[in-house]
């Protein structure tokens, strides 16, 4: 089958490589520092927005199964089971039957039910909360549950990612917990700050700004992860994280550039790994006015202007002046890795000259004194706010500046607070921002960053209220069809359609480089979640250091956890 | 030590007019150190005049960002490139220029204001000098980064014009209160009750003795203040809360380089040298200065 | 003295209070309602809305507002940090003790080695060394706090590792490791921030120490000294230095404000968490009430500081105890 063929090559392209099952028996203990430059947003599954934030949730709960390594968002092909043992699709395919591991239990002792389910999925849909992730899952009609442990999935249509729509987007979240919180009210209730899951690791505190700290849950009912701690050192700002790395206060740090290279490979101790992942960088623009969501942007608002600043910019050379050879320019709001992805996507091409021919006839002139644009007298000037935390981004802003300078547009740069710069995202309070999107396995999961549900949802997350109805037909359409060339025909339409609008620069699509301390045995890092296998890492015995050695505060961690087998595919 | 010590009336009354300027040119040319000090500041001011006729390239340019990024220094830039290609000599020098005007117009707007509310306190006396004084020591109670950093709060994004205002509104309180005790000592002397008595308008008094008794404090004021608004400046800049991109200020260089503080060693070495050599010799002249007015009194 | 003492208290009291309204003043002229990100902000609870409407009384004209903010200041209310989704009492609360720490440690080690350099500059006059050692103190005065803070950082925690990276403990370890061993890892995070501090404060103690010994040196109680057949050095220590000290005492009043700015650059260069790190974060989070609670807070730390300077320098000089 050409889907098979295509996941095939798909394995090949992944760096990490494709080992699927570990057998190594990796002795349990040991403490996993993880260096990161800013704190998650919020530990709530459907409303959280940062990696960090994933990372950490990924570890306290569950998924109904999980992906495999290969990504393949088709069918049931390679998923694992974790919260459900077992699962059976209904004749017609328009439902599916999960059973729940019945030693499935949360980390407060309650067992996990079948409610839980339905209820992550139906708060999810709540318009109330405004789940970014509600955009994702539209083809889910409901969750009904016929006895306590089986959870059935009701589809509106079937759909060759039926399954991977139901159980990928979201982990379990426990309805105990948070069914008598009004959803208004979850990010700053106090359950939000303790989360509760059922996954391999315990919460154990979040300190602000310093760190995030886990432990094992011994008991799980999959059986004990082999380190015994997991904390995430937050750092004031990018070097602050590298430092700390480098100098061996923590062991991992995800996002090394290919300048830092050079630097680690002084540390004897020190390992890196080069892997792809599922992200693209963009300088977004809001198309609609900051002050008044009704009305256009005064600048972005124009077509013709968008693509005239696209054409500025020389995205090549920004890329490898940025990220070396460790990237290649983003074709859309896409991967190169999709199957479904043209790589012969036509591009808005770099011509300085004719965007200063589009923007004098756009009425944007030259004004003598300071060789910027103005029009009617207002200026040509707009700022472009990017995380100060994230150099990648502020490092693009800077020579997005001077590209723009050189045709006469004046752009200014504003660095923010990740969190700061996440809440006048979802405001729509920018101008034009960096922004970058960890995005999914599937590539359907663009409706949600570009697609009209995202625009209007209030915490969607289309920031730039791009809204073109031929490009949310075209991805409909594409993830209907079961046929791969005509699913690829109708993403590349979009693609095509979304290119030529420009809402967007499209930056880069960047490989991602790890930095790990070599007494660390780890996974495979998968793309769209280095982190997922974690609970899968070790440490030998006879490799500890220090902070491996401090005592777990889990009574229960000096019960000796089983070796390899305990997951039982 | 505590302020200098205020001009007994009399002597002043006695002493041969010099201008203000030629009188400090004088204090400053006494001792080899303060000789040496002006120079060097000659040659920084003259620098950051000069830039845009020394500086070999555009300090905005970002000639090729793939090639020339991040080079250590080298004969072509021998203070090497900035991530973006941009070359360091140039922004230094540059940046000497921005510095030091926002350092100069800062202090002058200080100094007038000083002046002014000092003066009017110590002119008007009774229940406003007070009140006066004791807003000003509340204000002095505050330390100046803290109130930039309340009053930046507010106002994020400040280009250059208002930066100068807020850092200039924020130095002007330790000069005030020394204009304020000149003001009152003059004003129960003897010799300006005689004048009054002979006849002698406000304004002549005021000429003729307050002026040259306050040119010793405000111009060891001057010297030094500027010095604290350049290092504030480049703190500021530092924060991120600044000189904007792509300007060029010396706190603004290290900034750019501070991720990379181990490899880019460049971007944090010569701006520093540059801040540190300027506000040394805007030290020794100051105190060069503060020794030869308090030697004629 | 007890007149003096009233006095004094009394100005300070009335400082602080003009300072209250200086604050209030930067919260109120702000551009944009500097409250809309607490009660627009969806994380925030809306009993802490409620509270906040109470307390400053969000709705009234602007007199009341300033009754109610005074009134909550009193009180030790500070208003709330979205930023950190806690009051800001409790935050600076938490942090000032760190700041105190880095501050205390530096003003006891500055004012010792600011002294020491100070003698030996006198016992040498004229020599080499005095004019080595006047070098070396005007190029530390001029050297800017985040610059010496980078150098330290880059040549004693990363080229030779010998002190942590940052922060006030190690995050990973530092609640399991025993009582000692807390301390310990405490002193260890404390040494570099600590040691640049006091480099950067004691050149100017070093300098205005020097002037104040040879100010007293050509004094007539020193040469009958120097005629009775003391050494220099016991002339240095019984008689000059006492003197030279009471200046000093002034000395250590007016450099809280100094203390105070260099530590929010080294609290944020070595990530050290106090009340500067804060205040720095919050800027960068456009938290208004800490930002503001900070200016409040450092003010009362100054004009504390030089209360008590002043009372101690009233206690030491009887001279000025009659006025």
């Amino acid at each position: 089958m050409a889907t098979m063929r295509y996941v095939g090559i798909l394995c090949a392209l992944l760096v990490c490589g494709c080992s699927t099952e570990s057998s190594r028996g990796g002795s349990s203990g040991g403490t996993l520092a993880i260096s990161t430059g800013g704190d998650p947003d919020v530990l709530i599954p459907n409303l959280l927005q940062t990696t960090t934030g994933a990372q950490i949730v990924d570890m306290v709960y569950d998924r109904l199964a999980d992906i495999g390594d290969s990504l393949n968002v088709v069918n049931d092909r390679g998923f694992t089971p974790r919260l459900a043992d077992r699962w059976t699709w209904a004749k017609d395919s328009m439902s599916i039957a999960f059973h729940i591991n019945p030693n499935a239990k949360w980390h407060d002792g309650q067992p996990v039910r079948s409610n839980d389910v339905r209820f992550t999925i139906a708060s999810t849909k709540d318009s109330t909360l405004g789940s970014p992730a509600a955009s994702v899952i539209t083809n889910i009609d409901s969750v009904t549950t016929p006895d306590s442990s089986t959870a059935v999935f009701w589809f509106h249509s079937r759909s060759p990612q039926q399954f991977y729509d139901a159980v990928y987007q979201l982990p379990i979240m426990p309805e105990h917990v948070w069914k008598d919180i009004a959803p208004a009210g979850w990010r700053g209730s106090e359950a939000a700050k303790h989360p509760i899951g059922s996954g391999p690791y315990r919460f154990v505190r979040w300190i602000p700004r310093a760190a995030v700290e886990l432990v094992a849950d011994t008991a799980n009912y999959r059986g004990a992860p082999k380190l015994s701690r997991l904390v995430w050192s937050i750092a004031p700002d990018f070097n602050g994280a590298l430092t700390r790395f480098l100098t061996g206060e923590t062991d991992f740090f995800p996002q090394l550039r290919p300048d830092d290279l050079k630097e680690v490979a002084k540390h004897k101790d020190l390992r890196t790994r080069t892997f792809r992942s599922l992200s693209y960088q963009f300088l977004q623009f809001n198309l609609r006015n900051p002050n008044d969501r009704d009305r256009p942007h005064p600048i972005f608002g124009n077509r013709e202007l968008r693509r005239a600043l696209t054409m500025a910019v020389d995205r090549a050379a920004l890329v490898r002046s940025v990220y070396d050879t460790l990237a290649q320019p983003a074709l859309g709001p896409t991967l190169r890795v999709y199957p479904t992805t043209d790589p012969n996507l036509q591009q808005i091409p770099y011509d300085p000259a004719r965007s200063r021919q589009i923007l004098d006839s756009l009425g944007w002139r030259v004004t003598t004194r300071d060789s910027m644009r103005t029009r009617n007298d207002r200026p040509l000037r707009f700022t472009i706010s990017v995380p100060g935390t994230s150099q990648v981004r502020v490092q693009y802003a800077v020579l997005l500046q001077e590209q723009f300078r050189r045709v006469g547009v004046n752009a200014e740069i504003e660095k923010l607070d990740f969190p700061v710069l996440v809440e006048k995202d979802r405001k729509r309070t920018i101008d034009a921002t960096i922004g970058q999107w960890n995005t999914q396995p599937s590539p359907g999961a663009v409706l949600g960053s570009w697609g009209i549900a995202g625009s209007r949802s209030t915490n969607g997350n289309n920031y730039g209220t791009y809204e073109n109805p031929v490009f949310d037909a075209n991805i409909d359409s594409a993830l209907a069809s079961v046929d791969l060339a005509k699913r690829k025909a109708y993403f590349t339409r979009a693609y095509q359609t979304i290119i030529q609008d420009a809402p967007a620069i499209w930056l880069a699509e960047p490989r991602q480089i790890a930095g790990y301390h070599s007494r660390l045995d780890i996974e495979t890092l998968r793309p769209d979640s280095w982190w997922i296998h974690i609970p899968e890492w070790s440490i030998p015995a006879d490799k500890r250091i220090a902070r491996d050695k401090v005592p777990s505060a889990s009574p229960a961690a000096s019960a000796p956890a089983q070796p390899a087998g305990q997951k039982t595919p | 030590m505590p302020g200098p010590t205020p001009v007994s009336a009399t002597s002043s009354a006695a002493r041969p007019r010099e201008s203000p300027l030629a009188l400090s040119v004088r204090a400053l040319l006494r001792k080899r150190s303060s000789r040496i000090a002006l120079v060097v500041l000659a040659v920084i001011v003259l620098v950051g005049i000069l830039a845009p006729l020394i500086a070999p390239y555009d300090p905005a340019a970002q000639p090729d960002i793939v090639a020339l990024k991040s080079q250590s220094p080298s004969l072509a830039h021998p203070f090497g490139t900035d991530p973006y290609s941009r070359d360091v000599l140039s922004r230094v020098l540059y940046g000497a220029r921005l510095s030091l005007v926002i350092g100069i117009l800062a202090t002058f707007v200080s100094l007038t204001f000083g002046v002014a509310y000092g003066a009017i306190a110590g002119y008007v006396g009774g229940m406003l000098d007070a009140v006066m004084m004791r807003i000003l020591d509340a204000f002095l109670s505050i330390p100046r980064l803290l109130l930039l950093l309340g009053v930046l709060v507010a106002w994020p994004h400040l280009s250059i014009a208002p930066l100068i205002l807020f850092l200039g509104l924020t130095g002007w309180f330790g000069l005030s209160r020394i204009v304020r005790g000149q003001v009152l000592a003059l004003k129960h002397a003897e010799f300006v009750t005689a004048a009054r008595a002979l006849g002698a308008s406000r304004r002549r008094i005021l000429a003729r003795h307050l002026l040259p008794n306050l040119v010793s404090p405000i111009a060891v004021a001057a010297t030094i203040g500027v010095g604290h608004v350049i290092v504030l400046e480049a703190g500021l800049s530092f924060l991120g809360i600044g000189v904007p991109q792509p300007l060029a200020s010396w706190g603004n260089i290290i900034q750019d380089g501070a991720d990379q503080v181990a490899t880019l060693w460049w971007m944090s070495l010569f701006p520093g040298l540059f801040m540190v050599l300027t506000v040394m010799t805007l030290n020794i002249l100051a105190e060069a200065l503060r020794e030869f007015y308090e030697r004629r009194s | 003295m007890l007149r003096y003492i009233a006095r004094r208290l009394a100005q300070a009291a009335i400082i602080v209070a003009i300072v209250a309204t200086i604050t209030f003043a930067l919260i109120h002229l702000a551009p944009g309602d500097p409250f809309s990100a607490v009660l627009d902000n969806p994380n925030v609870s809306e009993s802490v809305r409620e509270t906040l409407r109470a307390q400053y009384g969000l709705d009234r004209p602007l007199p009341e507002q300033f009754v109610r903010y005074v009134g909550a200041l009193s009180r030790g209310e500070l208003g709330w940090s979205f930023s950190h989704d806690r009051p800001v009492s409790e935050v600076l609360g938490q942090a000032l003790p760190n700041t105190l720490l880095l501050m205390g440690v530096a003003l006891v080690g500055s004012f010792a080695l600011g002294i020491l350099i100070a003698l030996i500059q006198v016992a040498r006059r004229g020599t080499t060394t005095d004019h080595a050692l006047n070098g070396i103190t005007l190029l530390f005065i001029a050297m800017p706090d985040f610059w010496l803070a980078l150098l330290a950082l880059l040549s004693l925690a990363y080229w030779l590792p010998i002190f942590p990276v940052g922060g006030a403990v190690d995050p990973v370890t530092h609640d399991y490791l025993s009582a000692g061993g807390r301390i310990v890892d405490r002193l260890y995070h404390l040494a570099l921030p600590a040691m640049t501090l006091i480099l950067l404060a004691s050149a100017s103690v070093a300098r205005y120490q020097r002037a104040a010994l040879l100010d007293v040196l050509p004094s007539d109680y020193i040469r009958t000294a120097r005629l009775k057949g003391l050494t220099e050095r016991q002339i240095l220590r019984r008689h000059a230095l006492r003197n030279a000290l009471l200046p000093t005492i002034t000395l250590i009043g007016l450099s809280f404000p100094a203390l105070l700015t260099g530590a929010f650059f080294i609290e944020r260069i070595f990530a050290w968490p106090g009340m500067g790190y804060a205040v720095v974060y919050a800027i960068g989070t456009r938290d208004y009430p800490l930002v503001v609670g900070g200016v409040m807070i450092g003010s009362i730390m100054v004009t504390l500081g030089s209360l008590a300077a002043d009372l101690l320098y009233a206690w030491a000089d009887p001279r000025v105890r009659n006025i």
